[in-house]
């Protein structure tokens, strides 16, 4: 025996056969099939003489797990996993196949089989079952039939898009097309050895076709963790005695320079937020950390160029922000924001130009959103979404803008890039 | 002066260059022979190939045109820090092309006196194609799969500004220029032939008017194409804009604009290649009338 047999039984020993279930103390011997030093075929044209096709319902090979190249009597490119123990390999075409059945490009997203490989002629002889299988296939994607891979869950919280849609509404800008764009990345830590994530914005633009909106956010950031130990505890003596852990999770939010330009029937509003904080408490948030509803509290400070002086804007908000399902196909987000104008100098943030109207010594800001966006369908693996939302403003901190409530309602489609399967996303287990 | 400085940096980073031994130029395995790695009579080692949007790039070389900034020529300044990283699926397939530059800078100055006439500046811009083989459409729920003739991209520009002499107490702003790509590339010698739909928002701000705020809103085209020798050697670059922007206040006004470039590394110190490269680009509309302009000059590539 080589010492390339040797080493690929221990690897099967080791690494790839399930182990049953031992008692304590017992050492059960696993028998390992036999290699043989089958060198993978790499022909892509070779054919069997039967076609390939994989049936509805065939398991599919696992990633974790060691695949061997396959010979097998009929011909073919093939991968298998066998199991010493159930003496059962399941065996899958090592190749996308045609609607024939026949091998035309290699597997994408597939590891290469391993050599040296097996024989089917080799391990029938000593027992073994042939399991018709489809190859193995990462988490948060799908093989068909054909073995042709395709994404079917996807993050969109973590992607570019870049999306038009048409709005309607009581704003001054409604009635536009609308063109927005933006970056989303979640980067899930550690931080004191507690699972955190931070969720990122940049870039992120809303602009009215007309030209008389505008709406930009260089960056934002907000992190979350997940406490393995609660912040406080109550613990009741009534009757037996009960512990109870509030969902208290807190944690930061920041924005740094945000843009909002509009016209009124007073002329031009260009407000520029030069950064935010506040600090966060999550009400409840999914395991992920991705999904979360959340109370915010902090301050900003921004300028106005048609306004004298600058303002501090204390705010406070709930923010909502929900995967409806695993595959990441809906979504449903919500803000509610009050926010209150502390003005500075001397003309206490009033117009520049006197024959403006003066603005209430009193100012704030009340701002309510919905949205929901779901994935229609994807383009090589990209996801195009629709969003439908509803946006509300009542605010007397600009000229020549209505104090009322204003509402609008936009939809829209998203081009997204990249939004990669769902972290949690899981394998396909078969066809 | 500006040239004094250029060169002078160019050799002080061209000094720093690592030592060169078989396979590290082209990441090969240590002890294969190495595509990328030429030896002459004496067995000394030196970089055959190069990769162009990697590494620190510094040009200098001349402008011309008959219109400002380059009436009558002007010296021209260029760095950009460019990024490439593509990424394989592990069966070794191509899957994700990604260019980005980071702090894109250009300078004219009157040759000579090196007076500043004009000045650009872009943060950070991105091109981002996901390639596949068979390229699909998938309806999710159903999982309909409906073939598809293009590679999807995008190209984001973040941070852009520029400022004229001509018109010293007014600067152009570019916060956010965005483009979706359909490419038909292929990535191979062409790494890429796209175009599509663009958006983007500009803001003219000026000490003496109030802002004019510029918006395309999908009514324009952008037509980006790249080629590449295998070796990094040559590259060919054209880009195309072109469509209608929005200015508020103002109206709707045409505007296109075309540049044609090529390089070309003649030689390279220490293994930093030293290119020349040419580039023609006209523009017209958008406020400005109409205008040509060329340039040649001498480009260095650290990190390539």
């Amino acid at each position: 025996m080589t010492i390339l047999h040797a080493l690929s039984i221990l690897a099967i020993s080791l690494g790839q056969a399930e182990r049953s279930q031992p008692g304590p103390g017992e050492d059960v011997p696993l028998a390992s099939p036999r290699l043989v030093p089958a060198e993978k075929a790499d022909k892509p044209d070779a054919q069997p003489k039967q076609p390939m096709r994989v049936k509805e319902g065939a398991p599919a090979l696992q990633l974790d797990r060691t695949t061997r190249c396959f010979e097998r009597a009929g011909g073919g490119k093939w991968r298998a996993q066998c199991d010493a123990t159930t003496k059962r390999c399941l065996v899958a075409p090592d190749a996308e196949l045609d609607a024939e059945g026949l091998a035309v490009t290699g597997l994408d997203r597939a590891p290469a089989c391993t050599v040296p490989g097996w024989r089917e002629d080799d391990l029938v002889a000593q027992g073994y079952q042939m399991i018709p299988a489809l190859a193995e296939t990462p988490p948060g994607w799908h093989r068909d039939e054909r073995q042709r891979i395709m994404q079917v869950s996807f993050d969109l919280n973590r992607r570019i898009w870049l999306g038009a849609g048409w709005g309607a509404g009581g704003f001054p800008w409604s009635g536009q097309g609308e063109a927005t764009a933006g970056v989303r990345l979640d980067v899930p830590f550690h931080l004191l050895n507690a699972p955190a994530l931070a969720r990122i914005r940049a870039l992120e633009t809303y602009a009215a076709f007309d030209g008389k909106w505008a709406d930009f956010t260089a960056f934002g950031i907000d992190a979350s963790r997940a406490y393995p130990s609660p912040l406080f505890r109550i613990t009741t003596f009534i009757g037996k005695p009960r512990r109870f852990d509030p969902p208290l999770f807190v944690g930061g939010w920041l924005e740094v320079l945000r843009v909002e330009t509009f016209r009124t029937s007073a002329g031009w509003f260009d407000r520029t937020e030069g950064g935010a904080a506040a600090l966060t408490l999550d009400l409840w948030r999914s395991r992920d950390l991705a999904s979360f509803v959340r109370l915010r509290g902090g301050a900003g400070y921004e300028k106005t160029t048609q306004l004298d002086g600058a303002a501090w804007v204390p705010h406070a908000a709930l923010d909502l922000d929900l995967t409806l399902d695993r595959g990441g196909f809906h979504h449903l987000r919500l803000t509610a924001l009050s926010e209150w104008l502390s003005t500075t100098g001397t003309n206490r943030y009033q117009p520049r130009d006197p024959a403006t109207p003066r603005l209430p010594a009193r100012r704030f800001r009340e701002t309510a959103k919905a949205e929901y966006e779901i994935i229609l369908l994807a383009v090589n693996d990209q996801p195009v979404s629709a969003v439908l939302d509803v946006r509300g403003q009542r605010r007397n901190d600009v000229p020549g803008l209505s104090d009322r409530w204003n509402v609008q309602g936009t939809a829209s489609l998203r081009f997204n890039l990249w939004a990669p399967p769902r972290r949690d996303a899981p394998a396909q287990e078969k066809l | 002066m500006a040239a004094g400085l250029s060169i002078a940096l160019a050799a002080a980073l061209a000094g720093a260059a690592p030592s060169l031994s078989p396979g590290e130029a082209g990441g090969g395995p240590a002890g294969a022979a190495d595509p990328c790695v030429g030896r002459d009579a004496l067995g000394r080692a030196f970089r055959t190939c190069f990769d162009p949007g990697r590494g620190l790039e510094l040009s200098y070389g001349a402008a011309f045109g008959g219109d400002t900034p380059v009436g009558g020529g002007a010296s021209d300044l260029r760095l950009a820090w460019r990024w490439r990283r593509d990424l394989f699926s592990p069966s070794g397939s191509l899957e994700w092309l990604r260019d980005m530059s980071f702090l894109e800078g250009r300078g004219l100055f009157t040759s000579g006196d090196a007076e500043p006439r004009a000045a650009q500046v872009l943060l950070w811009r991105g091109l981002f194609v996901r390639h596949r083989a068979s390229p699909f459409l998938l309806v999710p729920g159903p999982r309909i799969r409906l073939p598809f003739p293009f590679d999807v991209g995008l190209l984001v520009e973040a941070g852009g500004a520029s400022w004229d002499r001509a018109r010293p107490r007014e600067a152009l702003l570019s916060p956010v220029r965005s483009a979706l790509l359909l490419d038909v590339g292929g990535h191979g010698v062409l790494r890429r032939l796209a175009f599509g739909p663009e958006v983007a928002w500009t803001v003219r701000v000026s000490n003496e008017a109030p802002a004019v705020h510029g918006i395309v809103p999908f009514t324009a085209g952008v037509v980006d194409a790249r080629a590449e020798s295998r070796d990094g050697l040559a590259a060919l670059a054209f880009s195309f804009r072109g469509g209608s922007s929005l200015s508020v206040p103002g109206g709707a006004e045409g505007f296109a604009e075309a540049t044609l470039a090529v390089e070309r590394v003649v030689f390279a110190v220490n293994d930093r290649p030293f290119a020349l490269y040419a580039e023609g680009s006209l523009r017209g509309g958008g406020g400005r009338g109409r205008s040509a302009e060329a340039g040649v000059g001498l480009r260095a590539g650290f990190g390539r």
